[in-house]
């Protein structure tokens, strides 16, 4: 993805607004075909595990002749390559289909999901981010201090906790005991910033410690590494202030893994985080399609996985392109 | 007090054309015994059961939680299910569902807590003499949640609608029998059967597991299209306002209700929360006053949800029955790759019968919430049920179990296979524990998703498979469904010609003490020879803290009408 040249100012500038262009525009493709690849595969491999949706919607309330005509109505009676052939069409018009299950067009029910999980994703990310880099600087500068030895613990604990059991404790505490926040649920900002804010808080706490935990660490150790490099030395040997040595020399290196993870995390976060939608009540993305893949719902996986691939493919390009930012050594082709 | 002798005094007025001097409305109990009864005792019985049911509280102190509180304020309620997935009654296959839709639409008769019919949207019925042709007076006044008034149209349309196939209504085939529907006038409407059903009124006209009748507004439906399946337009007690799937459905109080001093609230928050722990603490924390699960409290937290202060738990017989079934087809080979089963054999089955501990299965896996079971009659179905535990051929006993089984050669017991879904698990691995103690049978598991485990007993591709019937409040629910040779659930491969015979003649007479009579000799046979195991009927409960008043337990249905919060 990325090789190193010798930093040339003036001239060069421009054909680099070019090449990040084509970069983008490759990428771009690249990304599309592989959303195309992954919606097929998605697309055969729901019909080929066991259990019928048509079945499932019915239950134990019709009989064959109505499975039948429920299955007519759906169009799932037709050979797979016209029903691939159909959704892709309806795909190309930007229509994801109609959820079996519950009738709901797929985009709507996506775009009720996506705030929640937006909302949620970005919150823990905030506060797995704000816990875990102080925490690894710390852990780093003051290796082997009682600093370091309580948030090794600490991190140790946020990744052997189970995200269900760290929000259900939660609940307890904060709903229940001080009933300060609210045990489940989520409101649009549009019901008041509060109100948004009160239902997250729990949540995002619960998903951002074990995020915080890996981040924590990832961060104290690659900045061990860095802090061994020659420059370093240089930087404190010309007489730099160690603060600066730290955030301005090592940091800023030290940063180029941990950003790789934090993009995974928040590719993972937007995709859903399933365990805490469900022990908050929130219906998210990731709820959306566990509950999909359970009642066999064809269009909800379908859409939902395409949504959560895009994300997934943005997230690697932002990531690309912040490493140009951080370390400006990196370039393009 | 006052309001339960009023309703009993409303209930003689209603029964006064038939003959109001006569004590006890005409009844004594040789009607019930005697091999003749009139049509007239039947229905007086029918009153009788619904009144008597009014009269207990009379005799009984009310519970305070029953009592009227002011009308008024929001109830904060959390149903312990992912989501209401469709409110269209042609689509509704979950009790859940039309526990949220019996408080937003009508039907034409509506069940009490008795599970006795009592009139909706139909103000009063006769029916001829032979139980083909039913006539429904439609009540007058009534307005629909858009504005638009309600008639004997909306009657037909309805009853169209089911039957169009384009629409694929799941419920097309209650109509099987109806040869016709006639509007007589704009509030009369007239049913034609083909064959009579005695199920009528419980199971067909019924306005929340009815379904096939609930009555639709053709308007909305035109206007709203999809949208209907989340916010259907009714002519009930609420209207819905909010739903936003998954998360909460928010009800209005409807102020043209045909009943003018309902509902008493003027709101409900409805909030889906799937998770138990959650469940219990948002009522423990205050922020919702009333909890239910998917029907049932969810057993792992009832002991939290009992101790909690301030809280009350109010407890009925659910309607429906759950049993380990065998597989007695005679294509097992192509089926299950097996020409035969050790279950084939009827000692086997009846060892297995009655090598069932209930009372411990029960304990352990349902936490004692549950009563056990000898037959597909729960006991919420009062006028069919008999207490089997001591004579039904499959009671407990595990003795002459051990013995039946030595008999038919596997007194070292066998090895089989059980379909189980996740959720039935835990149950399942009980089973197979009392089966290994008591009877030496080794139980292996095959736990697969719900979809898979319903194709799986649709195809009769299962050695065992432990499933159940939910919201059963009449014996068509649970005979005619499941146990003749064409029920629709029979894929378990069982005919007895005699058990066919008996479900026919209960099915469509119109004679009650009969069908009481030709139901249970029905469950006798069914019992005997043992298509299944049965295990348990479920307890329906909900619970709700103190200031949440007038709450009126119908078996596995949650109406809010008269429910009041201060």
């Amino acid at each position: 993805m990325g090789r190193e040249s010798p930093r040339t100012p003036g001239l060069l500038a421009a054909r680099e607004g070019i090449l990040v262009q084509e970069y983008l525009v490759r990428r771009i493709l690249f990304a599309l075909l592989v959303m195309w690849a992954v919606a097929t595969l998605v697309f055969l491999m729901m019909r080929a595990i066991p259990g019928d949706p048509v079945r499932a919607l019915v239950g134990f309330e019709g009989d064959p002749a109505v499975v039948e005509q429920v299955r007519r109505n759906l169009g799932l009676d037709r050979p797979l390559p016209v029903q691939y052939v159909r959704w892709l069409a309806a795909l190309a018009r930007g229509d994801l289909g109609n959820s079996i299950w519950n009738r709901q067009p797929v985009r709507t029910l996506l775009l009720e999901a996506l705030p929640r999980t937006l909302s949620l994703a970005m919150f823990s990310f905030l506060i797995a981010v704000s816990l875990a880099l102080p925490a690894g600087i710390v852990s780093a500068v003051r290796r082997y201090s009682l600093a370091d030895h309580a948030l090794t613990v600490a991190a140790f604990l946020g990744l052997a906790m189970p995200d269900f059991w760290v929000g259900i404790v939660l609940i307890i505490v904060f709903s229940v005991f001080f009933q300060v926040l609210p045990a489940f649920g989520y409101e649009p900002v549009s019901r008041g910033l509060w109100a948004w804010l009160s239902h997250l808080i729990l949540p995002a706490v619960a998903t951002g410690t074990s995020f915080a935990a890996i981040l924590a660490r990832m961060t104290r150790s690659a900045l061990l590494e860095v802090l061994r490099e020659d420059y370093v030395r240089t930087a404190r040997a010309k007489g730099l202030e160690e603060r600066a040595v730290i955030l301005q020399h090592a940091l800023r290196n030290a940063l180029i893994p941990v950003i790789t993870v934090m993009g995974i995390a928040l590719a993972l976060l937007l995709a859903g985080a399933v365990i805490a939608e469900n022990v908050f009540a929130i219906r998210g993305v990731g709820r959306l399609l566990i509950e999909a893949i359970l009642n066999r719902d064809y269009p909800i996986v379908q859409g939902t996985i395409l949504v959560i691939a895009a994300i997934f493919v943005c997230m690697n390009l932002v990531v690309d392109l912040l490493y140009a930012v951080i370390n400006p050594r990196i370039r393009y082709v | 007090m006052v309001r339960e002798r009023d309703q009993f005094v409303e209930d003689l007025r209603w029964a006064a054309d038939f003959d109001p001097e006569d004590p006890k409305l005409g009844l004594q109990w040789t009607d019930l015994s005697s091999d003749r009864i009139s049509r007239r005792h039947f229905l007086r019985l029918a009153i009788a059961t619904g009144a008597l049911h009014y009269l207990m509280p009379l005799l009984r102190p009310t519970p305070a939680y029953a009592q009227a509180g002011t009308p008024g304020g929001e109830l904060k309620a959390a149903w312990g299910v992912r989501e209401f997935t469709n409110l269209d009654p042609a689509f509704i296959n979950q009790v859940v569902q039309f526990q949220i839709t019996s408080n937003v639409l009508g039907g034409l008769t509506h069940i009490d807590a008795g599970l006795v019919p009592r009139p909706d949207l139909a103000e009063s019925w006769e029916v001829s003499g032979d139980g083909l042709t039913w006539t429904f007076r439609l009540r007058r006044g009534v307005k629909w949640h858009n504005g638009d008034s309600f008639t004997a149209d909306d009657v037909i349309y309805t009853f169209n609608r089911t039957l169009d196939p384009k629409v694929g209504s799941l419920h097309r085939s209650i109509l099987a029998p109806f040869e016709k529907a006639e509007r007589l006038d704009p509030f009369t409407v007239r049913f034609v059967l083909k064959e009579p059903r005695a199920s009528m009124l419980v199971k067909i006209t019924e306005r929340s597991s009815g379904r096939a009748l609930t009555i639709v507004n053709r308007r909305a439906l035109e206007q709203m299209g999809r949208e209907y399946t989340r916010r259907p337009v009714g002519t009930g007690p609420f209207r819905i306002t909010e739903h936003r799937l998954g998360e909460r459905i928010v009800l209005e109080k409807f102020p043209d209700y045909y009943i003018s001093d309902r509902p008493r609230l003027d709101r409900v928050t409805i909030f889906n929360i799937e998770e138990p722990a959650t469940l219990a603490s948002a009522l423990q924390s205050g922020q919702v006053d009333f909890l239910t699960g998917n029907v049932a409290i969810p057993e792992t937290i009832f002991d939290r949800v009992k101790a909690m202060r301030d809280v009350v738990i109010s407890e009925a017989d659910d309607p429906g029955f759950q049993a380990i079934f065998f597989n007695l087809r005679k294509d097992k080979q192509q089926k299950i790759g097996k020409a035969s089963l050790p279950t084939d054999d009827l000692r086997v089955r009846l060892a297995m019968a009655r090598g069932m501990d209930r009372d411990d299965l029960i304990r352990r896996a349902l936490f004692g919430r549950a009563i056990p079971a000898f037959g597909p009659i729960p006991r919420a179905q009062k006028l069919y049920f008999r207490d089997l535990a001591a004579s039904s051929p499959q009671r407990f006993d595990p003795d002459q179990a051990r013995r039946m089984l030595a008999e038919a050669g596997y007194g070292r017991g066998f090895t089989i296979k059980m379909v189980v879904a996740p959720i039935t698990r835990r149950r399942g691995e009980i089973i197979a524990d009392i089966y290994k103690r008591t009877l030496g049978i080794t139980v292996e598991l095959e736990v697969v998703d719900f979809p898979v485990q319903v194709q799986r007993f649709d195809q009769g591709q299962f050695e065992l498979l432990q499933i159940g019937s939910g919201g059963d409040p009449d014996p068509d629910d649970s005979i005619d469904d499941w146990f003749w040779s064409g029920a629709k659930f029979n894929t378990f491969g069982y005919s007895n010609s005699q058990v066919d015979a008996l479900n026919a003649a209960q099915r469509e007479t119109v004679d009650q003490a009969k069908r009481v009579r030709w139901v249970q000799a029905a469950v006798d046979l069914i019992a005997r020879d043992a298509p299944c195991v049965f295990l348990f009927h479920g307890t329906d409960s909900v619970a709700f803290r103190r200031n949440v008043r007038g709450f009126v337990h119908i078996p596995s249905l949650r109406d809010l009408d008269t429910v009041t919060v201060r």
